[in-house]
């Protein structure tokens, strides 16, 4: 099955992700990873999907992160699709990325009870105006995603009444509706049963074979399959490594 | 009793409880979502500073209250963008008591009454004068207009503000407008109930409406009308028995959170007693 909508590659980008001389950190702490040159630009960008894999810590996260513009680099830049993270001009990209967090919100804002609908519908946000106001464009788009990611039958319910894994799909099923130009994932099937895994693999291979530039932070050896290119994170330092390479030396890496 | 209707401050009186009742439940259900209970008591007591001044100053306590809240609101605006508002407790202690610390400096090397002091703890409601009548119907409609027409940012802030961010949504603005909305509000509310009551009028009826655990929509309704309903009956009942204003807001909103956490418990017992019963079947 294919998105209702064809989720295209960025028309026209030459670079997915670029860096150049880029540390990436928190503020008032040591750079988790420095120095890091990289320039992922696949000739052809149609379904690539590129890991961000490492060991804890090494600095997978905080690379996306950086990438959504949550966290400023702390020297160096990094372009993504074509736009440096630090310009003014990379508030409209970021309106067209579709991230997927690793976990669903704690504490008692992660109570506040919305519908799967309307969970769905903040992948609109970035289109939807200052009111956020939604137009049929809008709901379609909502109602194609959630259909893909076969919610129908949940739309009413409180994401809070969720198990993980459905609250997983909620989250695939927002990052779809925002007809994204790139879809960022941070450890999908983290603290899934295994039932739950299966169903975010899949969709994510199905989001992959659909044609949409993926970039994935995972342990998950599954996953590491889908892979075209990996981004490997070790001891401070990150290098860009096709399939081959990656599947060579480190066996013994991944679940 | 309808001579009672009559009397200015009266009136005033209840205009003001209708109005805050409606709006201000609002920030509590945003103070309960985003996690801003401590940081809520540091504006609160900020707040109580500035009307403090305000007084010794010989000005409307109100305005001071008011623009001494909105700069604690910046203050958390700035903490929270470096990540630690919701967790800066430590912090939120030190200007909690340093704040009550210089307010009883203030109360004692000054001229103030000490009915004027006692008013912003205790709040005095039908001391109101019109311009501040005003002003809270003014604030409150802007909280009611604010929330209408940007419920779905608020919502997507509520609910994860670094994902709303991830999507495109000015999420940092959004927070701090709903933060300024906050502190605002406390500072209104020190002169409708006191500083130490605040929460009669945001907190509780935010309780009661997400304990029966309804969507948000709901939620933000339900709280309004409780808040209503415990400002006008608390108001009431302070009249009917010779009682304080601010606390009989505070027994009553305080019945309406046991009375609908009540409701949620039956309610939930009778699913579960249908649900074993259709098991049986």
């Amino acid at each position: 099955m294919r998105p209702a909508q064809p989720l295209a590659a960025a028309p026209g980008a030459q670079s997915i992700l670029r860096a150049e001389n880029l540390a990436i950190g928190y503020r008032r702490a040591a750079p988790v990873v420095r120095g890091m040159r990289v320039n992922y630009s696949p000739p052809d960008t149609w379904g690539r999907v590129l890991g961000f894999v490492g060991p804890n810590g090494a600095g997978k996260t905080t690379l996306l992160k950086t990438c959504l513009g949550l966290l400023q680099p702390l020297e160096g830049s990094l372009r993504l699709l074509d736009t440096d993270t630090r310009h003014s001009s990379f508030a409209s990209v970021r309106a067209r990325l579709a991230y997927i967090p690793q976990n669903r919100p704690e504490g008692n804002a992660g109570q506040l009870r919305i519908s799967v609908w309307e969970a769905v519908s903040f992948g609109r946000l970035g289109r939807s105006g200052f009111t956020g106001r939604l137009h049929r464009a809008d709901r379609e788009a909502i109602d194609a995603a959630i259909a893909y990611c076969g919610l129908e039958s949940l739309a009413g319910s409180a994401v809070q009444d969720l198990s993980g894994g459905q609250f997983q799909r909620v989250s695939i099923a927002r990052a779809m509706a925002a007809e994204p130009r790139l879809y960022l994932f941070d450890e999908p099937g983290s603290y899934l049963d295994q039932a739950g895994q299966d169903a975010v693999r899949k969709l994510i291979a199905s989001l992959a074979e659909s044609g949409a530039p993926i970039i994935l932070v995972t342990h998950d050896r599954t996953l590491m399959e889908l892979c075209d290119s990996f981004l490997f994170f070790e001891n401070g330092k990150a290098a860009l490594l096709d399939a081959k390479e990656w599947h060579a030396p480190r066996e013994g890496y991944g679940s | 009793m309808s001579e009672i209707f009559q009397i200015p401050a009266f009136t005033r009186a209840m205009v003001a409880l209708f109005a805050s009742g409606v709006a201000f439940p609002l920030l509590g259900v945003y103070i309960l979502s985003l996690e801003l209970i401590p940081v809520r008591f540091g504006v609160m007591h900020l707040s109580l500073l500035g009307a403090a001044v305000g007084l010794m100053l010989g000005a409307d306590p109100m305005l001071f209250a008011i623009l001494f809240a909105v700069a604690a609101g910046f203050i958390v605006s700035g903490l929270s963008a470096r990540g630690s508002a919701s967790n800066s407790g430590g912090a939120m202690a030190l200007l909690m008591t340093t704040s009550l610390g210089i307010v009883f400096i203030l109360f004692y090397k000054t001229n103030i009454q000490a009915i004027e002091a006692f008013n912003l703890f205790w709040g005095n409601v039908l001391a109101l004068e019109r311009g501040e009548v005003f002003l809270v119907a003014v604030v409150s409609a802007l909280i009611m207009i604010g929330s209408l027409f940007f419920l779905r940012p608020i919502s997507a802030v509520l609910f994860d503000r670094e994902t709303a961010f991830a999507y495109g949504l000015p999420a940092t603005a959004v927070y701090t407008g709903i933060l300024v909305m906050v502190c605002v509000g406390i500072g209104l509310g020190i002169r409708i109930t006191g500083a130490l009551m605040v929460d009669a009028v945001t907190l509780l009826p935010a309780l009661a409406a997400q304990s029966l655990k309804k969507n948000f929509r709901s939620t933000l309704a339900l709280a309004s009308v409780l808040g209503v309903l415990s400002n006008l009956s608390g108001f009431a009942l302070a009249l009917a028995f010779d009682l304080p204003t601010s606390p009989a807001i505070i027994v009553v909103g305080s019945l309406a959170v046991l009375a609908c956490k009540l409701i949620f418990y039956i309610q939930k017992k009778a699913e579960g007693g249908r649900y074993a019963r259709s098991e049986n079947y």
